[in-house]
Protein backbone atom coordinates (compact mmCIF):
# COMPACT_ATOMS: atom_id res chain seq x y z
CA UNK A 1 0.00 0.00 0.00
CA UNK A 2 1.03 3.58 -1.05
CA UNK A 3 1.51 5.80 2.25
CA UNK A 4 -1.39 8.37 1.56
CA UNK A 5 -3.80 5.92 -0.13
CA UNK A 6 -6.82 5.02 2.07
CA UNK A 7 -6.26 1.17 3.63
CA UNK A 8 -8.55 -1.24 1.38
CA UNK A 9 -12.03 -2.45 3.02
CA UNK A 10 -12.38 -6.50 2.06
CA UNK A 11 -16.18 -7.69 3.28
CA UNK A 12 -16.57 -10.97 2.74
CA UNK A 13 -20.63 -12.67 2.73
CA UNK A 14 -20.32 -16.08 4.06
CA UNK A 15 -23.83 -16.48 4.95
CA UNK A 16 -26.67 -14.66 3.59
CA UNK A 17 -29.62 -16.56 4.39
CA UNK A 18 -32.37 -15.28 6.57
CA UNK A 19 -34.16 -17.45 9.65
CA UNK A 20 -32.84 -21.06 8.42
CA UNK A 21 -29.89 -22.43 6.58
CA UNK A 22 -31.41 -23.65 3.11
CA UNK A 23 -28.96 -25.93 1.21
CA UNK A 24 -29.73 -27.66 -2.14
CA UNK A 25 -29.03 -26.79 -6.12
CA UNK A 26 -31.82 -24.11 -6.28
CA UNK A 27 -29.89 -21.89 -3.49
CA UNK A 28 -26.43 -22.29 -4.39
CA UNK A 29 -26.10 -19.42 -6.45
CA UNK A 30 -27.16 -16.93 -3.58
CA UNK A 31 -26.17 -19.21 -0.79
CA UNK A 32 -28.17 -21.36 1.91
CA UNK A 33 -25.99 -20.68 5.15
CA UNK A 34 -27.05 -17.94 7.61
CA UNK A 35 -25.18 -14.38 8.68
CA UNK A 36 -21.98 -14.17 8.57
CA UNK A 37 -19.64 -11.58 6.83
CA UNK A 38 -16.42 -10.50 7.56
CA UNK A 39 -14.39 -7.03 7.44
CA UNK A 40 -10.57 -7.32 6.95
CA UNK A 41 -8.83 -3.82 6.87
CA UNK A 42 -4.78 -3.98 6.80
CA UNK A 43 -5.05 -7.74 8.86
CA UNK A 44 -7.76 -6.54 11.43
CA UNK A 45 -10.85 -8.82 11.05
CA UNK A 46 -14.50 -7.72 12.15
CA UNK A 47 -17.05 -10.83 11.71
CA UNK A 48 -20.79 -9.63 11.93
CA UNK A 49 -23.04 -12.02 12.69
CA UNK A 50 -22.53 -16.18 13.90
CA UNK A 51 -24.84 -17.87 11.60
CA UNK A 52 -24.22 -21.07 9.95
CA UNK A 53 -21.76 -19.01 7.43
CA UNK A 54 -18.86 -18.28 9.88
CA UNK A 55 -17.91 -22.11 10.12
CA UNK A 56 -15.93 -21.95 6.31
CA UNK A 57 -14.74 -18.43 7.38
CA UNK A 58 -13.33 -19.61 10.53
CA UNK A 59 -11.69 -22.76 8.08
CA UNK A 60 -9.95 -20.01 5.80
CA UNK A 61 -8.93 -17.86 8.94
CA UNK A 62 -7.61 -21.12 10.23
CA UNK A 63 -5.54 -21.77 6.90
CA UNK A 64 -3.95 -17.89 6.55
CA UNK A 65 -3.22 -18.47 10.50
CA UNK A 66 -0.84 -21.47 9.67
CA UNK A 67 0.41 -19.92 6.27
CA UNK A 68 1.39 -16.41 8.39
CA UNK A 69 2.32 -17.85 11.82
CA UNK A 70 0.19 -15.48 13.65
CA UNK A 71 -2.81 -16.13 16.44
CA UNK A 72 -5.93 -15.01 15.26
CA UNK A 73 -7.30 -11.41 17.25
CA UNK A 74 -10.92 -11.39 16.27
CA UNK A 75 -13.80 -9.33 16.60
CA UNK A 76 -17.58 -10.92 16.54
CA UNK A 77 -20.34 -8.24 16.60
CA UNK A 78 -23.31 -9.58 17.30
CA UNK A 79 -26.99 -8.30 15.75
CA UNK A 80 -29.03 -10.07 17.92
CA UNK A 81 -29.38 -13.71 19.32
CA UNK A 82 -31.97 -15.58 17.44
CA UNK A 83 -30.78 -18.40 16.57
CA UNK A 84 -30.26 -17.77 12.47
CA UNK A 85 -27.39 -15.29 14.13
CA UNK A 86 -25.11 -17.57 16.52
CA UNK A 87 -26.00 -20.45 15.76
CA UNK A 88 -22.87 -21.46 13.68
CA UNK A 89 -20.51 -20.10 16.69
CA UNK A 90 -19.71 -23.63 18.10
CA UNK A 91 -18.66 -24.51 14.72
CA UNK A 92 -16.28 -22.06 14.08
CA UNK A 93 -13.04 -23.81 14.54
CA UNK A 94 -10.87 -21.03 15.76
CA UNK A 95 -12.74 -21.09 18.94
CA UNK A 96 -11.14 -24.57 19.87
CA UNK A 97 -7.21 -23.18 19.32
CA UNK A 98 -4.66 -21.86 21.74
CA UNK A 99 -3.68 -18.76 19.96
CA UNK A 100 -7.16 -17.27 19.09
CA UNK A 101 -8.18 -14.08 21.34
CA UNK A 102 -12.27 -13.57 20.53
CA UNK A 103 -14.31 -10.93 21.47
CA UNK A 104 -17.58 -10.81 21.40
CA UNK A 105 -20.05 -7.71 21.18
CA UNK A 106 -23.99 -7.92 21.56
CA UNK A 107 -26.44 -5.48 22.89
CA UNK A 108 -26.44 -4.23 26.26
CA UNK A 109 -30.16 -4.50 27.09
CA UNK A 110 -29.61 -8.10 26.77
CA UNK A 111 -27.27 -7.36 30.12
CA UNK A 112 -25.56 -10.42 31.36
CA UNK A 113 -27.97 -12.53 29.42
CA UNK A 114 -26.05 -12.08 26.08
CA UNK A 115 -23.26 -14.55 27.83
CA UNK A 116 -25.88 -16.99 29.55
CA UNK A 117 -27.47 -16.87 25.59
CA UNK A 118 -24.37 -17.92 24.04
CA UNK A 119 -23.97 -20.46 26.81
CA UNK A 120 -27.60 -22.00 26.50
CA UNK A 121 -26.89 -22.96 22.90
CA UNK A 122 -23.42 -24.87 24.00
CA UNK A 123 -25.03 -26.89 27.02
CA UNK A 124 -24.61 -30.71 26.77
CA UNK A 125 -28.31 -30.84 25.61
CA UNK A 126 -27.51 -29.54 22.60
CA UNK A 127 -23.69 -29.68 22.23
CA UNK A 128 -20.78 -31.81 23.44
CA UNK A 129 -18.52 -28.60 24.44
CA UNK A 130 -19.79 -25.81 26.54
CA UNK A 131 -18.26 -22.27 25.93
CA UNK A 132 -16.14 -22.23 29.68
CA UNK A 133 -14.13 -25.62 27.76
CA UNK A 134 -13.11 -23.46 24.77
CA UNK A 135 -9.39 -23.20 23.82
CA UNK A 136 -9.18 -19.97 22.69
CA UNK A 137 -9.26 -16.49 24.66
CA UNK A 138 -12.72 -15.82 25.04
CA UNK A 139 -13.96 -12.50 25.98
CA UNK A 140 -17.98 -11.21 26.07
CA UNK A 141 -18.47 -7.81 25.96
CA UNK A 142 -21.54 -5.30 26.08
CA UNK A 143 -21.57 -2.73 23.26
CA UNK A 144 -21.45 0.93 25.19
CA UNK A 145 -22.07 4.16 24.13
CA UNK A 146 -18.80 4.35 23.18
CA UNK A 147 -17.53 3.87 19.77
CA UNK A 148 -14.62 0.64 19.37
CA UNK A 149 -11.73 1.01 17.69
CA UNK A 150 -10.41 -2.21 16.11
CA UNK A 151 -6.89 -1.43 14.13
CA UNK A 152 -8.09 1.46 11.81
CA UNK A 153 -11.93 0.79 12.04
CA UNK A 154 -14.27 2.70 14.07
CA UNK A 155 -17.33 0.90 15.15
CA UNK A 156 -20.30 2.17 16.23
CA UNK A 157 -23.82 0.94 16.81
CA UNK A 158 -27.29 1.84 17.38
CA UNK A 159 -30.42 -0.14 18.50
CA UNK A 160 -32.87 -1.21 16.05
CA UNK A 161 -36.94 -1.58 17.94
CA UNK A 162 -38.38 -2.66 14.92
CA UNK A 163 -37.08 -6.43 15.29
CA UNK A 164 -38.67 -9.22 17.74
CA UNK A 165 -36.81 -8.96 20.95
CA UNK A 166 -35.05 -5.83 19.23
CA UNK A 167 -31.72 -6.35 16.87
CA UNK A 168 -28.37 -3.58 16.25
CA UNK A 169 -27.15 -2.64 13.33
CA UNK A 170 -23.47 -1.07 13.30
CA UNK A 171 -21.30 1.32 11.35
CA UNK A 172 -17.60 0.56 10.44
CA UNK A 173 -16.12 3.61 9.66
CA UNK A 174 -12.62 4.40 8.17
CA UNK A 175 -11.33 7.66 7.15
CA UNK A 176 -14.45 9.20 4.60
CA UNK A 177 -15.20 5.38 4.28
CA UNK A 178 -18.47 3.99 5.86
CA UNK A 179 -19.88 0.58 6.10
CA UNK A 180 -23.18 -0.30 7.62
CA UNK A 181 -24.60 -3.82 8.24
CA UNK A 182 -28.15 -3.47 9.57
CA UNK A 183 -30.15 -6.94 9.21
CA UNK A 184 -32.97 -7.87 11.33
CA UNK A 185 -35.16 -4.89 11.09
CA UNK A 186 -39.12 -4.03 10.08
CA UNK A 187 -38.57 -1.02 8.17
CA UNK A 188 -41.74 -0.75 6.74
CA UNK A 189 -43.33 -0.30 9.82
CA UNK A 190 -42.15 3.03 9.95
CA UNK A 191 -44.54 4.12 7.30
CA UNK A 192 -47.70 2.09 9.10
CA UNK A 193 -50.57 4.10 10.19
CA UNK A 194 -50.67 2.86 13.90
CA UNK A 195 -48.25 4.19 16.21
CA UNK A 196 -46.88 7.17 17.42
CA UNK A 197 -45.98 9.41 14.12
CA UNK A 198 -43.37 11.64 15.85
CA UNK A 199 -41.68 8.43 17.62
CA UNK A 200 -41.66 6.83 14.01
CA UNK A 201 -40.21 10.12 12.85
CA UNK A 202 -37.66 10.26 15.15
CA UNK A 203 -36.72 6.62 14.26
CA UNK A 204 -36.81 7.27 10.68
CA UNK A 205 -34.35 10.19 10.97
CA UNK A 206 -32.14 8.42 13.57
CA UNK A 207 -31.52 5.65 10.70
CA UNK A 208 -31.38 7.88 7.52
CA UNK A 209 -28.35 9.31 9.67
CA UNK A 210 -26.96 5.85 10.08
CA UNK A 211 -26.82 4.80 6.87
CA UNK A 212 -26.03 8.41 4.60
CA UNK A 213 -23.65 8.24 2.29
CA UNK A 214 -22.49 4.70 3.07
CA UNK A 215 -20.38 3.08 0.47
CA UNK A 216 -21.83 -0.18 1.03
CA UNK A 217 -25.13 -0.75 3.14
CA UNK A 218 -25.82 -4.52 3.87
CA UNK A 219 -29.64 -4.52 4.46
CA UNK A 220 -32.33 -6.36 5.50
CA UNK A 221 -34.75 -7.09 2.30
CA UNK A 222 -36.08 -10.30 2.80
CA UNK A 223 -39.58 -9.96 1.17
CA UNK A 224 -40.83 -8.14 -2.42
CA UNK A 225 -43.66 -5.84 -2.19
CA UNK A 226 -46.72 -8.63 -2.80
CA UNK A 227 -45.16 -11.11 0.09
CA UNK A 228 -45.04 -8.25 2.86
CA UNK A 229 -48.40 -8.02 3.97
CA UNK A 230 -48.66 -11.58 5.10
CA UNK A 231 -45.28 -11.18 6.77
CA UNK A 232 -46.00 -7.83 8.13
CA UNK A 233 -45.00 -8.16 12.19
CA UNK A 234 -42.28 -10.77 11.57
CA UNK A 235 -39.48 -8.11 11.46
CA UNK A 236 -38.19 -7.89 8.30
CA UNK A 237 -38.13 -5.46 5.43
CA UNK A 238 -39.60 -5.24 2.00
CA UNK A 239 -37.07 -4.54 -0.99
CA UNK A 240 -38.93 -1.18 -1.89
CA UNK A 241 -39.22 0.37 1.27
CA UNK A 242 -35.12 -0.19 1.51
CA UNK A 243 -34.46 0.71 -2.17
CA UNK A 244 -36.21 4.34 -0.83
CA UNK A 245 -34.98 4.88 1.89
CA UNK A 246 -30.73 3.90 0.48
CA UNK A 247 -31.94 6.36 -2.53
CA UNK A 248 -33.11 9.50 0.33
CA UNK A 249 -29.62 8.88 1.72
CA UNK A 250 -27.70 8.72 -0.99
CA UNK A 251 -26.14 5.56 0.08
CA UNK A 252 -23.18 4.19 -3.07
CA UNK A 253 -24.00 0.61 -2.70
CA UNK A 254 -26.90 -1.86 -1.65
CA UNK A 255 -26.04 -5.45 -0.92
CA UNK A 256 -29.70 -6.68 -0.21
CA UNK A 257 -29.36 -9.57 2.57
CA UNK A 258 -31.09 -12.19 4.39
CA UNK A 259 -32.74 -13.71 1.82
CA UNK A 260 -35.90 -16.00 2.73
CA UNK A 261 -35.61 -19.45 2.92
CA UNK A 262 -38.38 -20.10 0.31
CA UNK A 263 -36.58 -17.84 -2.43
CA UNK A 264 -34.89 -19.89 -4.82
CA UNK A 265 -31.66 -18.82 -6.92
CA UNK A 266 -34.07 -17.74 -9.74
CA UNK A 267 -36.69 -15.99 -7.60
CA UNK A 268 -33.82 -14.23 -5.96
CA UNK A 269 -32.51 -12.99 -10.11
CA UNK A 270 -35.99 -11.85 -10.66
CA UNK A 271 -35.89 -9.77 -7.77
CA UNK A 272 -32.71 -8.12 -8.57
CA UNK A 273 -33.93 -7.37 -12.56
CA UNK A 274 -36.93 -6.03 -11.08
CA UNK A 275 -35.51 -3.23 -8.46
CA UNK A 276 -32.48 -2.82 -10.14
CA UNK A 277 -34.71 -1.22 -12.84
CA UNK A 278 -36.71 0.89 -10.85
CA UNK A 279 -33.46 2.38 -8.90
CA UNK A 280 -31.58 3.00 -12.25
CA UNK A 281 -34.33 5.00 -13.35
CA UNK A 282 -34.60 6.76 -10.41
CA UNK A 283 -30.45 7.43 -10.85
CA UNK A 284 -28.96 7.64 -7.19
CA UNK A 285 -28.12 4.79 -5.87
CA UNK A 286 -24.94 3.49 -7.54
CA UNK A 287 -25.66 -0.17 -7.25
CA UNK A 288 -27.97 -2.79 -5.90
CA UNK A 289 -27.75 -6.15 -5.47
CA UNK A 290 -28.59 -9.41 -3.78
CA UNK A 291 -25.53 -10.20 -1.50
CA UNK A 292 -23.71 -13.96 -2.56
CA UNK A 293 -22.24 -16.35 -0.38
CA UNK A 294 -18.63 -16.55 -1.60
CA UNK A 295 -18.66 -12.77 -2.65
CA UNK A 296 -15.81 -10.63 -1.66
CA UNK A 297 -15.93 -6.39 -2.25
CA UNK A 298 -12.97 -4.51 -1.91
CA UNK A 299 -13.75 -0.88 -0.70
CA UNK B 1 -22.11 -55.28 1.35
CA UNK B 2 -21.80 -54.58 -2.60
CA UNK B 3 -21.06 -57.46 -4.82
CA UNK B 4 -20.48 -56.50 -8.06
CA UNK B 5 -22.10 -59.30 -10.55
CA UNK B 6 -22.23 -59.23 -14.59
CA UNK B 7 -24.91 -55.81 -15.73
CA UNK B 8 -25.92 -55.54 -12.15
CA UNK B 9 -24.64 -54.27 -8.42
CA UNK B 10 -26.61 -56.45 -5.62
CA UNK B 11 -26.43 -54.62 -2.28
CA UNK B 12 -26.87 -57.00 0.41
CA UNK B 13 -27.04 -56.04 4.47
CA UNK B 14 -27.32 -58.25 6.74
CA UNK B 15 -29.20 -55.95 9.08
CA UNK B 16 -31.97 -55.70 6.81
CA UNK B 17 -32.08 -59.86 6.22
CA UNK B 18 -36.00 -59.88 5.44
CA UNK B 19 -35.76 -57.46 2.53
CA UNK B 20 -35.05 -58.81 -0.90
CA UNK B 21 -31.43 -57.66 -1.63
CA UNK B 22 -31.18 -54.25 -3.87
CA UNK B 23 -30.80 -54.62 -7.82
CA UNK B 24 -29.35 -51.32 -9.34
CA UNK B 25 -28.93 -51.83 -13.08
CA UNK B 26 -25.44 -51.38 -13.92
CA UNK B 27 -26.43 -48.51 -16.43
CA UNK B 28 -26.16 -46.21 -13.02
CA UNK B 29 -22.51 -45.88 -14.44
CA UNK B 30 -23.35 -44.23 -17.67
CA UNK B 31 -25.68 -41.91 -16.18
CA UNK B 32 -22.81 -40.38 -14.22
CA UNK B 33 -22.27 -36.37 -14.65
CA UNK B 34 -19.44 -34.13 -14.57
CA UNK B 35 -19.51 -30.48 -15.32
CA UNK B 36 -17.24 -28.13 -17.91
CA UNK B 37 -17.01 -24.63 -18.00
CA UNK B 38 -16.10 -22.33 -20.63
CA UNK B 39 -16.41 -17.84 -20.76
CA UNK B 40 -18.26 -16.96 -23.79
CA UNK B 41 -16.81 -13.71 -25.50
CA UNK B 42 -19.00 -11.67 -28.22
CA UNK B 43 -17.03 -9.21 -30.41
CA UNK B 44 -18.54 -6.95 -32.91
CA UNK B 45 -18.79 -8.98 -36.58
CA UNK B 46 -16.95 -11.93 -34.95
CA UNK B 47 -18.59 -15.11 -34.00
CA UNK B 48 -18.88 -16.03 -30.08
CA UNK B 49 -15.60 -17.11 -29.09
CA UNK B 50 -15.69 -19.99 -26.77
CA UNK B 51 -12.73 -20.02 -23.95
CA UNK B 52 -12.36 -23.53 -22.21
CA UNK B 53 -11.84 -23.50 -18.46
CA UNK B 54 -9.74 -26.27 -18.61
CA UNK B 55 -6.85 -25.75 -15.95
CA UNK B 56 -6.71 -25.17 -12.19
CA UNK B 57 -6.14 -21.35 -12.97
CA UNK B 58 -6.18 -19.34 -15.66
CA UNK B 59 -5.38 -15.44 -15.91
CA UNK B 60 -7.29 -12.93 -17.91
CA UNK B 61 -4.81 -10.06 -19.05
CA UNK B 62 -3.04 -8.34 -22.33
CA UNK B 63 0.43 -9.66 -21.29
CA UNK B 64 1.78 -12.59 -23.60
CA UNK B 65 1.87 -15.22 -20.92
CA UNK B 66 -1.72 -15.51 -19.84
CA UNK B 67 -3.67 -18.18 -20.65
CA UNK B 68 -6.48 -16.28 -21.84
CA UNK B 69 -4.94 -13.49 -23.28
CA UNK B 70 -7.76 -10.07 -24.57
CA UNK B 71 -5.41 -7.46 -26.46
CA UNK B 72 -8.04 -4.80 -25.37
CA UNK B 73 -6.90 -0.89 -23.68
CA UNK B 74 -9.08 -1.11 -20.37
CA UNK B 75 -7.99 -4.89 -19.53
CA UNK B 76 -4.82 -4.74 -17.46
CA UNK B 77 -1.49 -6.76 -18.35
CA UNK B 78 -2.55 -9.09 -15.37
CA UNK B 79 -6.41 -8.45 -14.76
CA UNK B 80 -8.00 -11.12 -12.61
CA UNK B 81 -7.82 -15.05 -12.49
CA UNK B 82 -10.59 -18.10 -12.48
CA UNK B 83 -9.39 -20.64 -9.95
CA UNK B 84 -10.98 -24.17 -9.90
CA UNK B 85 -11.04 -25.22 -5.76
CA UNK B 86 -13.31 -27.67 -4.32
CA UNK B 87 -15.27 -28.05 -7.49
CA UNK B 88 -15.72 -24.72 -7.91
CA UNK B 89 -14.86 -21.87 -10.38
CA UNK B 90 -13.57 -18.51 -8.41
CA UNK B 91 -12.70 -15.26 -9.97
CA UNK B 92 -10.24 -12.99 -8.18
CA UNK B 93 -9.23 -9.58 -9.65
CA UNK B 94 -5.57 -8.92 -9.58
CA UNK B 95 -5.55 -5.49 -8.62
CA UNK B 96 -6.22 -4.15 -11.84
CA UNK B 97 -6.93 -0.84 -13.11
CA UNK B 98 -10.21 -1.17 -14.21
CA UNK B 99 -11.81 -3.74 -11.89
CA UNK B 100 -13.26 -7.06 -12.11
CA UNK B 101 -17.27 -7.10 -12.27
CA UNK B 102 -19.56 -10.23 -11.82
CA UNK B 103 -23.13 -8.60 -12.55
CA UNK B 104 -22.57 -5.38 -12.61
CA UNK B 105 -20.97 -5.42 -8.59
CA UNK B 106 -16.97 -4.76 -8.48
CA UNK B 107 -15.66 -7.23 -6.80
CA UNK B 108 -12.26 -8.42 -4.88
CA UNK B 109 -13.07 -12.43 -5.50
CA UNK B 110 -16.13 -14.41 -6.55
CA UNK B 111 -17.98 -17.52 -7.02
CA UNK B 112 -18.83 -18.12 -10.17
CA UNK B 113 -22.11 -19.67 -11.12
CA UNK B 114 -23.65 -20.45 -14.46
CA UNK B 115 -24.63 -17.42 -16.74
CA UNK B 116 -22.48 -15.01 -14.56
CA UNK B 117 -21.82 -12.01 -16.63
CA UNK B 118 -18.34 -10.85 -15.95
CA UNK B 119 -16.86 -7.82 -17.24
CA UNK B 120 -12.66 -6.90 -17.27
CA UNK B 121 -12.15 -3.28 -17.97
CA UNK B 122 -14.84 -3.01 -20.90
CA UNK B 123 -14.51 -6.26 -22.61
CA UNK B 124 -17.97 -9.02 -21.32
CA UNK B 125 -17.65 -12.28 -20.29
CA UNK B 126 -20.36 -14.77 -19.87
CA UNK B 127 -19.36 -17.96 -17.39
CA UNK B 128 -21.45 -20.62 -18.70
CA UNK B 129 -21.41 -24.51 -16.28
CA UNK B 130 -22.60 -27.22 -18.46
CA UNK B 131 -23.22 -30.82 -16.55
CA UNK B 132 -22.01 -33.18 -19.41
CA UNK B 133 -22.48 -36.87 -19.06
CA UNK B 134 -19.99 -39.26 -18.74
CA UNK B 135 -19.61 -43.05 -19.22
CA UNK B 136 -16.83 -44.65 -17.48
Amino acid sequence: MKPNNPPVIEVTFWGTRGSVSTPGRITEKYGGNTPCVSVRVDGSVIIFDAGTGIRNLGLELLGQGKDNGRPLSLHLFLSHTHWDHIQGLPFFQPIYEKATELTIYGSPKKGKFLESILKGQMDLEYFPIGLSQLEAALTIQEISSRAIRIGPMIVDWQEQHLHPGGSVRYRISIGTKRLVYATDVELDLLFDENGDPEQKKKQLNEYLDFIRGADLLIADGQYSESEYPSKKGWGHTSVPVLMALAQEAEVKQVAVFHHDPQHSDAFLDELWRKYRKDVERAGRVVTVFWAREGMTLAI
Amino acid sequence: MTIKAQNKIIVENSALSETLPVVVPARVYELAVDYCAYLEMRSKGEDIKRIPLDKKESIIGRASSCGIRIEAPTVSRVHAIIKYMNEEYIIEDMDSTNGTFVNGVRVKKCVLRDNDQIQVGQVSLLFVEEKVRRSW
